[in-house]
């Protein structure tokens, strides 16, 4: 794959998250692709990023995400955006709280064959349960 | 993106950045907070989910002295780096136990085991802007300084 190939496939996704599109989203990333993330702890395989990613979309529906800076190297690419959105349904257990979430994301994207082969995601993911409220902490 | 400290532009070559990189993770160890900020720019920016945005050399090093007090066994071990351009981000695994003073917290002992990545952009052989990605509340929690209170959804 070229650089180019592999920009064209990472914008493809990106969009999909934007437009809570699962099915355009899985259909970038090869069947054996790993997730990792502090919400989805480590998935492999489609099937299982498939079903975070419904659930994500039914907690945050209308996710926004802002991409900031994009890096390619090799066969990875980094990508860093603005999440925003506002919480709707439930996310560990807990019902949608109406609260708006928005938090800077760092996404750590591999590439093999013709598809996506990694993604793994960095966040602030203490922060963004304590700004849902499904996390409530006080200082010492 | 905020790319502050970005007055003067000269690009590095990519073994360049590769290698401060390295001498990044060389002197982290050596726990010199005045060694680890002469590797950033005098105007360099530090965007720190703890501290906020540190602008300049000298509050860069009152930020590393507080986190090398904080955690006087703290690792932080390169996993692999991806360079483009002036920009790269490496990956790491920050490692420590929290013995000193700790936004209010005092001596907990606890540990702390966290993968982060940390965003660069680099000028004139130093750092411009340095950014890190990781649970930094999650850290918070682990070693105390904020308390859980309650079930989750629990009022």
């Amino acid at each position: 794959m070229t650089r180019d190939e592999m920009a064209v496939l990472l914008d493809r996704f990106l969009a999909g998250m934007r437009a809570r599109d699962v099915d355009a989203m899985m259909a970038v990333l090869i069947d054996k692709c790993t997730y990792e993330s502090p919400a989805g702890g480590h998935l492999k395989g489609k099937p299982a990023i498939e079903a975070f990613y419904r659930a994500w979309f039914d907690a945050f529906p209308d996710l926004q995400l802002q991409q900031k800076r994009r890096l390619q190297d090799g066969h990875r690419a980094v990508v860093v955006s603005t999440f925003t959105a506002t919480h709707r349904g439930e996310l560990f257990g807990m019902p949608g709280t109406g609260k708006r979430v928005t938090f800077d994301v760092l996404t750590a994207v591999r590439f093999e064959g013709t598809g996506i082969a990694g993604l793994c995601f960095f966040y602030d993911f203490a922060a963004a349960l304590m700004k849902t409220g499904a996390l409530k902490v006080k200082p010492v | 993106m905020e790319t502050e400290g970005a007055g003067r532009c000269v690009v590095m070559e990519r073994r360049a950045i590769a290698d401060l990189i390295l001498q990044y993770e060389a002197v982290f160890a050596s726990h010199n907070p005045k060694a680890q900020a002469a590797l950033h720019a005098e105007d360099g920016v530090w965007i720190s989910p703890a501290a906020g945005k540190v602008v300049g050399r000298a509050a860069i090093e009152r930020n590393y002295r507080y986190w090398f007090e904080a955690f006087p066994d703290l690792t932080l071990d390169l996993e692999e780096m991806l360079i483009d351009g002036d920009w790269a981000t490496g990956f790491w695994r920050m490692r420590g136990r929290q013995e000193g003073p700790f936004f209010g917290l005092e001596s907990s002992g606890r540990r702390i085991d966290e993968r982060m990545a940390i965003l660069y952009r680099m000028s004139d052989g130093a750092f411009a802007h340095l950014q890190p990605f990781y649970d930094f509340s999650g850290v918070l929690i682990k070693t105390g300084a904020l308390k859980i209170v309650g079930a989750p959804g629990k009022k």
